[in-house]
């Protein structure tokens, strides 16, 4: 298959693609998101293993950053069902939201992990250009 | 005075359920709204949304990673940046809610002008 056809395809499939549908399923990511890496891990705490803390929960515990994945469970989710929801009300272009959208989230979880290994000024550039990637 | 850590944890994980609520309704309401007010609704989510960030930061600093509570496991190197970077995004979330709510007030004032000359 050509390089034309394939960006024919492309362009139909994102065409085809209901604003709604992309921007309820990224708002549904960044729910899942909190929910595996905040909520239940408290849940779990609480309920099973008080003794316990929170970034031993298995999920957490089994990220190769667990203080990294725990941290960013608010910024990304709040990212995620944000921009799923401009998204979702057409306000930026399916295509456009979702570039920004990735690139919000992975500059925030650039700027966890530097901050987790205490390199503050890179957290901090990370986290603000994500910020104003976030607002755009 | 004791810490009830569950005390912390239930209405912590509770603030981003109401602010997960908060963002499905006005995504319902844009969809519903076709005047200029839907400027100014963008920026008051968004400001919600910077606030809940600077919420969580606070967090950061009673909780995991700084546990400012507990001196034995007290990390004065996290808790400091996240102290600054809070307080930045608390001043960025109630700017937001006030030039959404300046819009609102312009929009409002130009639609009753412009009914007025009508």
């Amino acid at each position: 298959m050509s390089t034309e056809e394939n960006k024919t395809i492309i362009r139909r499939f994102i065409e085809a693609a209901d604003t709604h549908n992309v921007g309820l399923a990224v708002f549904a990511i960044g729910v899942m998101d909190v929910a595996l890496m905040l909520w239940i891990p408290l849940i779990w705490k609480y309920t099973f293993s008080p003794s316990s803390g929170l970034l031993d929960f298995p999920l957490l515990s089994a990220s190769p950053n667990p203080l990294a994945t725990w941290l960013q469970s608010v910024f990304i989710g709040a990212i995620l069902v944000v921009r799923g929801a401009f998204i979702y009300t057409r306000r930026p272009k399916i295509v456009k939201g979702l570039i920004l959208t990735a690139l919000s989230a992975i500059l925030t979880l650039i700027s966890m992990i530097s901050f987790t290994s205490l390199d503050v000024n890179l957290s901090l550039a990370s986290f603000i250009i994500a910020l104003v990637l976030f607002v755009v | 005075m004791e810490i009830i850590t569950a005390f912390f944890g239930i209405i912590g994980s509770l603030i981003p359920v109401i602010f997960f609520i908060t963002v499905w309704y006005w995504m319902k309401y844009n969809e519903l709204d076709n005047s200029e007010l839907k400027s100014s609704a963008k920026w008051r989510v968004t400001g919600y949304s910077v606030l809940l960030m600077a919420t969580w930061f606070t967090c950061g600093i009673f909780s995991y990673p700084s546990f400012i509570f507990r001196p034995e496991q007290a990390n004065l190197d996290y808790a400091k940046p996240i102290a600054y970077v809070a307080m930045i995004l608390f001043f960025i979330g109630f700017l937001f809610l006030l030039i959404g709510e300046r819009k609102a007030y312009l929009t409002g004032k130009q639609t009753k002008t412009e009914a007025t000359k009508r």
